[in-house]
């Protein structure tokens, strides 16, 4: 279905969907945002809202697949232990405000985490039944190239529901049966904000979606890059390309499509956790075997590994595993580019 | 919402027993573990498999199985003293219990090598997946042929295995070759009482170094004792499991001696977390080796990046 709402009761269509499932949105934090539970009585930060402009620093990756999740409890007795397993996420989920790029990473790390190998269960629940409902771009974040990847800043692949900034209203359609549901449900509300949409608003919407795709200010061309791929692995490229970087990792943390994990055991007198922890295969500790040897020692190698993850390995349905979004090129302090580095990845050939 | 099985969880099992099979700086002990709340269920798993292994409240490690499924009801996994995991493992007792979770990744192909020759190439700790191998195979003794078994270490102490690879040797038609490298010992150059019975210089002539039927012994690394040795290639699986310098020799070397990339098969070792896919650690390019290894042939390891590094 589609409908519209006006600007100023955007607040209350969040009051009505908290009150129904648990809701999570888009602020602007003191970080450069991100997603946070929004509770029905809570009052809606009326700036703070990220609906346009650029997205949340940190992607919504976190509400499904937590930074620091528990894998089980044990509890440990003398020489023996016992464990406890920990109940499924109950609640449904809903995502009010995710960009279309991030609602792709969700598509690349259902690939991963519900994949052929094995499954997540943590992942596995909150995702089941969660509900994304997307914000188009109205105007793309700096370091937006979505377009050069297979998407589009009012892109539908992956959401539920895609919300549409006309100014003084959005436009709502639903994408999916979970999205159907859910936008039938607000709609059926008593104090309901929605209003059918009308021949004029789609045609508004039509002129947004046609407008924003030519606002995203990046671009590359990722045509040449496979071919060149398959020969630049052992190419001495890699060095140079990562020479600025530091191995922060900050550009894997806040990558909508990464998912690697740590397992550790927290331990608290005789009662602990098991759990999952991001972790970031720009350390060189990611590798590094308890005997000594490291497939991967430097940095340059690390850099490629996650190139090749993001455009070659990682990639499904012909699409790379990176959506675009920017995040990595924006919020690293040593200003590498990932752009930059496609286009001379590209340049050198793989002449090897 | 339906539940699913939570795969990371681990079941218990009890430590049986606890043997040492060398000392030195990074000792190794296998650890024979039973099911504890089934004592009699079986291990089901092909050689060459993995488990993670858990010190709950320490953390996971995952290993290679170092016995065979038709050892019966009793998993053995030895287990080298490195690091954080592995010291709480070597300080646990007979008796206590450990989680477990498993079986992991390919094993060997030994469906597809009924009627071959094998040529086993062990270095230290890696020979504890071809200790599955071999214990298989040496359970269907008669569906394959010729079994020669290479086995390297640092110094005679720090051999894992010798005991039962001589008797092995005593008793079933099998050679055994081992070696020690004459140049250190876990404590330095090694003085003539520490190479006692271990011959000092005789590459060049295998026959020499037989201690007993079936039995050799060498001084020197392993791709030169497979140099000297010479194996065959016609109808012959070889794998080999050690530390990734000596897999690359004993690459060539069995290259040089006419085994084909498709008769060579290898274990890789990688920095594991989950063991089943999801956290991304152990990956090979698009494969990963805790579950599409971590049995590679030279033939497919040729097409994988950073196989060799
Ligand atoms: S954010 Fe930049 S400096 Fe940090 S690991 Fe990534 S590329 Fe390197
Ligand atoms: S690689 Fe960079 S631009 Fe691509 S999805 Fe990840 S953070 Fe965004
Ligand atoms: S150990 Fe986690 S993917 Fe292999």
């Amino acid at each position: 279905m589609k409908a519209v709402i006006a600007r100023e009761d955007v607040g209350r269509l969040l009051a009505i969907a908290a009150r129904r499932d648990e809701l999570h949105v888009p602020v602007l934090d003191g970080g450069g945002g991100r997603f946070v539970p929004l509770n029905a009585e809570d009052p809606v930060p009326r700036d703070g809202l990220m609906l346009n402009g650029s997205s949340a620093r940190r992607p919504p990756k976190e509400v499904l697949f937590a930074q620091t999740a528990p894998l089980f409890a044990f509890e440990l007795r003398r020489g023996d232990f016992s464990i406890d397993e920990l109940p499924p996420e109950a609640a449904t989920k809903v995502l009010f405000g995710v960009r279309p790029c991030d609602g792709r990473g969700f598509r690349v790390l259902d690939s991963l985490l519900l994949g052929k190998c094995g499954t997540d269960p943590a992942y596995a629940s909150a995702r089941q039944g969660s509900v994304l409902v997307g914000i188009g771009c109205g105007r793309p974040g700096s370091d937006c190239f979505c377009t050069s990847v297979g998407g589009d800043p009012h892109g539908t692949d992956g959401l539920d529901v895609l919300a549409t900034d006309l100014g003084d209203a959005l436009h709502l359609e639903s994408l999916t049966d979970g999205g159907e549901g859910w936008l039938r449900a607000i709609a059926a509300a008593v104090d309901s904000p929605l209003t059918p949409a009308n021949p004029e608003t789609d045609q508004r919407c039509r002129e947004a979606h046609e407008e924003a795709r030519g606002r995203v200010p990046r671009h590359v061309d990722l045509e040449p890059l496979d071919a060149v791929l398959e020969r630049a692995f052992d190419d001495e490229l890699w060095d140079d390309l990562a020479a600025a970087c530091i191995g922060c990792g900050a550009c894997t943390f806040l990558c909508p499509t990464c998912r690697c994990f740590d397992v550790q055991d927290e331990v608290r007198g005789d009662r602990g956790l098991r759990v999952r922890v991001w972790d970031s295969c720009m350390f060189r500790e990611y590798t590094q075997e308890a005997g000594g040897h490291n497939p991967r020692p430097r940095r340059g190698m690390r850099w490629r590994n996650r190139f090749y993850d993001k455009f070659r390995w990682g990639a499904h349905d012909g699409q790379p595993a990176c959506v675009g979004c920017g995040r990595c090129i924006t919020h690293c302090p040593s200003g590498v580019d990932l752009i930059d580095l496609v286009e001379r990845v590209v340049e050198s050939g793989g002449a090897a | 919402m339906t539940r699913m099985a939570n795969p990371y969880v681990p079941r218990r099992a009890r430590i049986e027993s606890i043997r040492d099979e060398c000392g030195g700086p990074r000792p190794v002990r296998t650890f024979r573990l039973a099911w504890a709340d089934e004592p009699t269920a079986p291990f089901d798993f092909l050689p060459g498999q993995c488990v993670e292994l858990s010190v709950i409240g320490v953390g996971e490690i995952f290993l290679s199985i170092a016995s065979a499924a038709e050892d019966g009801d009793r998993l053995e996994l030895s287990v080298m003293r490195v690091g954080r995991v592995t010291s709480a493992l070597h300080a646990l007792e007979e008796g206590e219990i450990v989680g477990l979770r498993g079986p992991y990744g390919n094993g060997f192909p030994v469906a597809g090598w009924h009627g071959s020759n094998f040529v086993l190439i062990g270095g230290g700790i890696g020979q504890a997946p071809l200790r599955s191998l071999l214990h298989h195979v040496l359970a269907h003794r008669d569906d394959y042929g010729r079994i020669q078994v290479f086995h390297g270490a640092r110094s005679p102490e720090a051999m894992i295995y010798r005991d039962e690879l001589e008797a092995q040797a005593a008793s079933t038609d099998l050679d055994v070759y081992l070696t020690i490298d004459w140049k250190m010992g876990d404590d330095g150059p090694l003085d003539e009482d520490a190479r006692e019975g271990w011959p000092r210089v005789a590459l060049d002539d295998p026959v020499t170094t037989e201690v007993a039927p079936g039995q050799f012994r060498f001084t020197g690394f392993v791709p030169q004792v497979v140099d000297a040795v010479s194996p065959s290639c016609g109808d012959t699986i070889a794998v080999t499991c050690g530390p990734p310098v000596m897999i690359g020799l004993a690459v060539q070397s069995l290259e040089r001696l006419g085994f084909r990339p498709e008769q060579i098969y290898t274990t890789l070792e990688r920095r594991m977390k989950c063991g089943i896919g999801l956290c991304g650690r152990c990956n090979l390019g698009p494969q990963f080796v805790c579950t599409d290894g971590p049995v590679f042939s030279q033939q497919q390891l040729l097409a994988l990046p950073e196989a060799f590094a």
